[in-house]
């Protein structure tokens, strides 16, 4: 029943952020489109491929894709968006987005892949496709500017603002899911010790 | 004589030549950037005589010439005549260091029993690692800009160009690891580098690798 309703929920927040997406493509905004399309085909690629996958991580996705969905489709900053790039709002949202997505993508991508990262590890390469993904915000709304029309970014200090506040922001996730999810698991370690003496 | 010890000599020659000239032009911004190059040049045979670790000859070979595109750059004028110069030599650096990141990532790779990363996975990590150290770059010349005016960031256009040039460089620095892993034998790679000396420094420093 549980895991029904969590499906179904699943589906839902897929079709809202697929409609952000088309939105997003409508305004010119490349960059929140292509998220909006890698967070639904994030959450559409284990259940066609991988349905043994353990699922919390997607579920976690979910619940942090409503700030995605919220910057993308209602706030963003393409086209005639709301909020202007170094807006401490739109800083806050894209940051818990971005960080989510990449924090889950490298879940899956450990689950699915053979790759296999340990959690420290695994945070650093977070941090780094989040940092990535915050600085190729650069050129990409550069020449949409120039070549879709848009007027994203209005100056390199605009620009390096967002980026120096979003790796802050970045770094101080980071470190605070690395912490939380270490604890877990001595936590859980600590419980199969007391369990086997 | 080995072979690093010979690239280095005739880097260290190419530099110094550029060294003489920007003294004699009374260029200090020059001479500095050949003096501090030359210094750096050494670094590869300075680590291999210690047996800390012995980089790839064509790495040694990419590191001189990304110096050396550097010294033209400035003694002959180009990043002021040729939009295209600066990219190059952005091009260039960016996958001397996408490669000294691949080095890393392998030794991580090998030296931690909880970490193991396919060769088609380097075309992933190498880039992005790549991006991370382009933002650090690009808050280090806005940071230096702020504090003492000086003009390292030119322009909006400047730094998008910078940027997406060193994703180049990333894709390239992994696509080249891939395919250099795809062909040889990870072991045979970590044992040319003769960097036991280095993982030791490794565990010392930062303790066993966590298994979590």
């Amino acid at each position: 029943m549980a895991r029904d309703l969590m499906n179904i929920m699943s589906l839902c927040t897929a079709a809202v952020l697929a409609l952000g997406a088309a939105w997003a493509i409508i305004r010119g905004d490349v960059y929140w489109a292509s998220l909006a399309v890698w967070a639904v085909a994030l959450m559409i690629l284990p259940y066609l491929h991988h349905r043994e996958l353990e699922r919390s991580s997607i579920n976690l996705l979910m619940l942090l894709m409503i700030p995605l969905y919220l910057a993308s489709y209602l706030l963003g900053i393409g086209g005639s968006g709301i909020l202007p790039l170094d807006s401490l709002w739109y800083l806050a949202l894209s940051s818990i987005a971005i960080f989510a997505l990449c924090m889950v993508t490298i879940a899956c991508i450990n689950s699915c892949s053979r790759m296999d990262l340990n959690l420290k590890f695994g945070m650093q390469v977070a941090f780094m496709f989040y940092a990535s993904m915050i600085v190729i915000q650069g050129p990409i709304y550069f020449y949409s500017d120039l070549w879709l029309g848009t007027s994203i970014i209005s100056s390199n200090r605009e620009l390096m603002n967002y980026i120096v506040l979003a790796t802050v922001n970045g770094l101080l996730f980071t470190v605070l899911f690395f912490a939380g999810a270490r604890a877990r698991l001595l936590r859980r370690a600590g419980a199969v010790k007391e369990a086997g003496e | 004589m080995n072979r690093i010890v010979k690239i280095t000599v005739l880097f260290e020659v190419i530099l110094g030549a550029m060294l003489a000239f920007s003294i004699m032009k009374a260029v200090s911004y020059w001479a500095f950037t050949a003096f501090f190059s030359m210094l750096l040049m050494t670094v590869p045979a300075v680590l291999s005589a210690k047996s800390i670790i012995q980089l790839p000859w064509p790495m040694v070979v990419s590191i001189g010439l990304a110096f050396t595109l550097h010294g033209l750059g400035l003694v002959a004028e180009w990043y002021d005549t040729s939009y295209w110069w600066d990219k190059l030599t952005h091009l260039v650096s960016g996958v001397v260091i996408a490669s000294l990141v691949a080095v890393e990532l392998l030794l991580l790779d090998q030296r931690t029993e909880s970490i193991f990363i396919p060769p088609v996975w380097y075309l992933f990590l190498v880039p992005i690692a790549i991006l991370t150290l382009e933002a650090l770059w690009e808050m280090v010349e806005f940071f230096v800009d702020q504090a003492l005016q000086t003009g390292m960031q030119h322009s909006l256009m400047d730094t998008a160009n910078d940027i997406a040039t060193n994703f180049f460089s990333g894709l390239i620095g992994g696509l080249g690891t891939m395919i250099y892993l795809r062909r040889h034998p990870v072991d045979e790679l970590i044992a040319n580098l003769h960097a036991e000396k280095l993982i030791q420094w490794f565990v010392v420093r930062f303790g066993e690798p966590d298994k979590l």
